[in-house]
């Protein structure tokens, strides 16, 4: 199973693999997947299992994940409703 | 050749910026951030870079707020435009270039109130002329850092203290300090920063930016354009969010390489050492024209109050015959006539017919000041 982070603006994604790859977390830009937004922009994928940890460097950096799913085997993408939208951190202050 | 035009375009550039275009060019090239692949990736992780040595030399927190332009010029217009609406006053001065006072007629027109500060024959401002001026409906205050004509510094540290204390919006162009003179815009209680890529950050043309500050709500902030993001492309409103909501279309990758390479020269450098070079040779080029009694120099007597730029005339020669013959015959490359600041030249009692510019850069020596010198005095002694 994978993880996909999704994020508001490139930006955003642009600063997140720095400080997650600077953590030694492993992660692949990839390009949004269609079966979850027709955005033509680019989202993290996670191959370890350091989703946890991820979202907690990227909170701390007040970076906020709009959304996360997860891949499973077959390629279904499935959102995560438990991950936090941080609705307080929307912007970055 | 000597090139004293640097207050227009610096030139020559770092060999490192040509070296960043080169390889964006030939190893990037692709579309920042609009697809997945890895060329766009790498397209966009540049400009991400970009943004991030901008903030580290503004002091900016956020570089998401630090939104990219072609020039100063559009970055201004960008700010005017997109937060002055009808019956809104704002204050500027007297040093301003066409980039502020052209679209400040412009938005006369349209109902919003100008008062233009005047500023003393040396291009100084006495910020309580403008703290005097403020009105019930004034909204923001433009500023000049520093004059593109004298090289006057204009007070911005005390003018921010001002425009807080009555809760005004403070814009800032910086196009001919970024990179030259130190700049913190929360020192400098700076809510809008214009500047200019290829000027004093020795990047290429058409390239820029404005740092938005937290003050503003960007969402109040009407865009100059809409179009493409690369982000929340099923919907056809534009982005409310920095910086894509003022970033519709393909950027200036390459140049925005290049003005990476720029702001690392600068940096690496360190802005300080950048300007206290610059003012050595300022203060002998001023110090060798003071002696030439053929002429009369223009901007303040302190080296304190300036950049790295100053005006001149001959009293026997236009400013453009004089300008003509000092590349003809001593090929020195600089700008006669308004410079595209007749308020600027109204202050100084210049106007109409301008002046002779020489402004320095970080590649110039002091043999070249002295050749300058030289050529200068000849020229003036001849009559």
């Amino acid at each position: 199973m994978k993880c996909v982070f999704v994020f508001e603006s490139v930006h955003r994604v642009m600063k997140a693999e720095k400080l997650l790859k600077g953590k030694g977390i492993k992660i692949d830009l990839i390009p949004v997947p269609r079966e979850i937004s027709s955005d033509c922009g680019v989202a993290i994928e996670l191959s370890g299992d350091s989703e946890a940890e991820a979202l907690l460097i990227l909170r701390e950096n007040r970076i906020s994940v709009v959304d996360c799913y997860t891949r499973d085997l077959k390629e279904k993408f499935e959102k995560k409703k438990e991950i936090p939208r941080d609705g307080d951190v929307t912007h970055e202050h | 050749m000597i090139y004293f035009d640097n207050p227009a375009t610096s030139w020559p550039k770092p060999p490192q910026v040509k070296e960043a275009m080169n390889k964006f060019m030939e190893e990037v090239g692709a579309n920042p951030g609009r697809s997945g692949h890895s060329l766009s990736v790498e397209a966009a992780r540049i400009i991400y870079e970009a943004r991030e040595a901008l903030s580290v030399l503004f002091h900016v927190k956020d570089s998401s707020r630090v939104v990219f332009t072609l020039n100063a010029t559009e970055s201004i217009n960008l700010a005017l435009k997109g937060l002055l609406k009808y019956k809104d006053h704002v204050l500027t001065s007297g040093m301003e270039h066409n980039s502020v006072m052209r679209p400040l007629r412009d938005l006369e027109t349209k109902g919003i109130e100008v008062t233009v500060v005047p500023c003393f024959e040396d291009g100084t401002l006495d910020p309580r002329e403008m703290e005097k001026r403020i009105q019930s409906n004034t909204k923001m205050i433009v500023l000049n850092h520093a004059s593109n004509v004298t090289g006057t510094l204009l007070p911005i540290r005390e003018v921010g203290k001002i425009a807080r204390e009555y809760d005004l919006l403070f814009l800032v162009d910086a196009a001919q300090t970024a990179g030259a003179y130190s700049i913190d815009v929360e020192r400098d209680k700076i809510d809008l920063l214009a500047f200019t890529g290829h000027k004093s950050l020795y990047g290429p043309q058409g390239t820029g930016g404005l740092v938005i500050g937290e003050r503003i709500n960007e969402r109040e902030m009407t865009p100059l354009k809409q179009g493409g993001t690369g982000s929340r492309s099923e919907f056809e409103e534009q982005p409310d969010f920095l910086p894509d909501r003022f970033e519709s279309g393909t950027p200036n990758g390459v140049g925005i390489a290049g003005l990476l390479a720029g702001v690392q020269f600068v940096l690496g450098k360190g802005v300080e050492i950048v300007r206290q070079n610059e003012m050595a040779l300022t203060q002998k080029l001023i110090e060798g024209l003071k002696e030439i009694h053929q002429l009369k120099l223009y901007g303040p007597e302190n080296l304190n109050d300036r950049v790295a730029t100053l005006s001149f005339n001959f009293s026997h020669l236009s400013p453009s015959e004089g300008a003509f013959r000092l590349e003809k015959e001593f090929g020195i490359l600089c700008r006669p006539g308004l410079h595209c600041a007749p308020a600027a030249h109204h202050t100084i009692g210049t106007f109409p017919e301008g002046t002779i510019r020489f402004g320095l850069g970080a590649f110039n020596t002091e043999e070249e000041i002295e050749a300058a010198l030289q050529a200068v005095s000849l020229i003036a002694q001849e009559r």
